[in-house]
């Protein structure tokens, strides 16, 4: 499934992005969308604060991974920052890295804007609790292929940006990535690069 | 006791003990959008004399890294704080960013 949604330049669309981001995901344990929502929160505020533009925000669900994308149209690259303890800021692409299981950033062919992602992968448990919740009929899953289509061909995200678009979520190339160093809510997971989503499992 | 209140996502109140330290009590979301008026609230209940500053977080239901460099600012302004109630997810800032100790938290 996937889900996207546009949040203009506004500091209420931080909230706004997390009430997104924890509704599409409100049938996962409350552990893995409290995380998902709280890298939501720092990505959105990078985009608020730091590039000073609105930002989409696009979900993709399996029953293995939750992958989110935030594109804006803010020039520079958001930087992995190790502050000391006493300096207050800089902090928020630590906490993606810490509680993602990957994440990265991919700039648009002109320069018009970045992505940033990142992935939170489904212990079998959860994925199994998500599916039964789905089969039981509480939560239908998205089953159309229209977003996935988009995927195939030609890079869609250089076709956004030929149209002067800037980046769109969720059809950016899968560059840079960023292997985290651990996912605590689960114990460390180590992975060095995310699988180039297909079409199939979008469905 | 007093409390201001942002229109939007969070409130902030007080109260100072025998010991004289300050408890702050936050509730509602503290983000981008929330933490000016949290800040100002809490500069306003802040005093010269404020040594030590508890923050009670029960009511606080979401709280990322905005969050924490308020509550960095503060500790810089008194000699000790702690945090208590803290929920999930605002445990999960603090102890992503190893922040426990130099925040106080406790369980």
């Amino acid at each position: 499934m996937t889900v996207r949604r546009s949040f203009g330049l506004d500091r209420a669309s931080v909230g706004a992005s997390r009430k997104f981001v924890a509704e599409a995901l409100a049938d996962l344990p409350e552990d893995i969308r409290e995380s998902v929502v709280l890298m939501m929160s720092e990505l959105a505020t990078n985009a608020v604060v730091h590039a000073l533009t609105g930002f989409e925000v696009c979900i993709e669900r399996s029953s293995a991974q939750v992958r989110v994308e935030v594109a804006d149209l803010g020039e520079g690259e958001p930087r992995l920052r190790s502050p000391s303890s006493s300096e207050p800021h800089g902090r928020g692409l630590r906490i993606v890295d810490e509680l993602s299981d990957e994440w990265g950033m991919v700039e648009s062919d002109d320069h018009s804007g970045k992505t940033v992602w990142y992935v939170v992968r489904l212990d079998p448990a959860s994925a199994a609790e998500a599916e039964l919740a789905a089969s039981e009929g509480r939560k239908a899953p998205a089953r159309s292929g229209r977003f996935a289509g988009r995927r195939q061909g030609a890079s869609a995200a250089s076709q956004a940006t030929k149209r002067g678009r800037g980046p769109r979520a969720c059809s950016s190339g899968r560059l840079h990535g960023a292997s985290s160093s651990s996912a605590s809510h689960r114990g460390a997971r180590h992975t060095r690069r995310a699988p180039a989503p297909s079409p199939e499992r979008a469905r | 006791m007093g409390e201001v209140e942002d229109s939007l996502t969070a409130s902030v109140s007080s109260s100072r003990d025998s010991s004289g330290a300050l408890t702050l009590s936050i509730v509602g979301e503290l983000d981008i959008a929330s933490v000016g008026a949290v800040n100002e609230a809490i500069e306003e209940y802040l005093s010269d004399d404020s040594r030590r500053v508890v923050f009670d977080l029960g009511g606080l239901t979401f709280m990322d890294s905005t969050g924490l460099a308020l509550m960095l600012q503060v500790s810089k302004k008194v000699d000790t704080i702690e945090i208590y109630n803290a929920t999930p997810i605002v445990r999960r800032v603090i102890e992503a960013t190893g922040l426990e100790e130099i925040l106080g938290l406790r369980s």
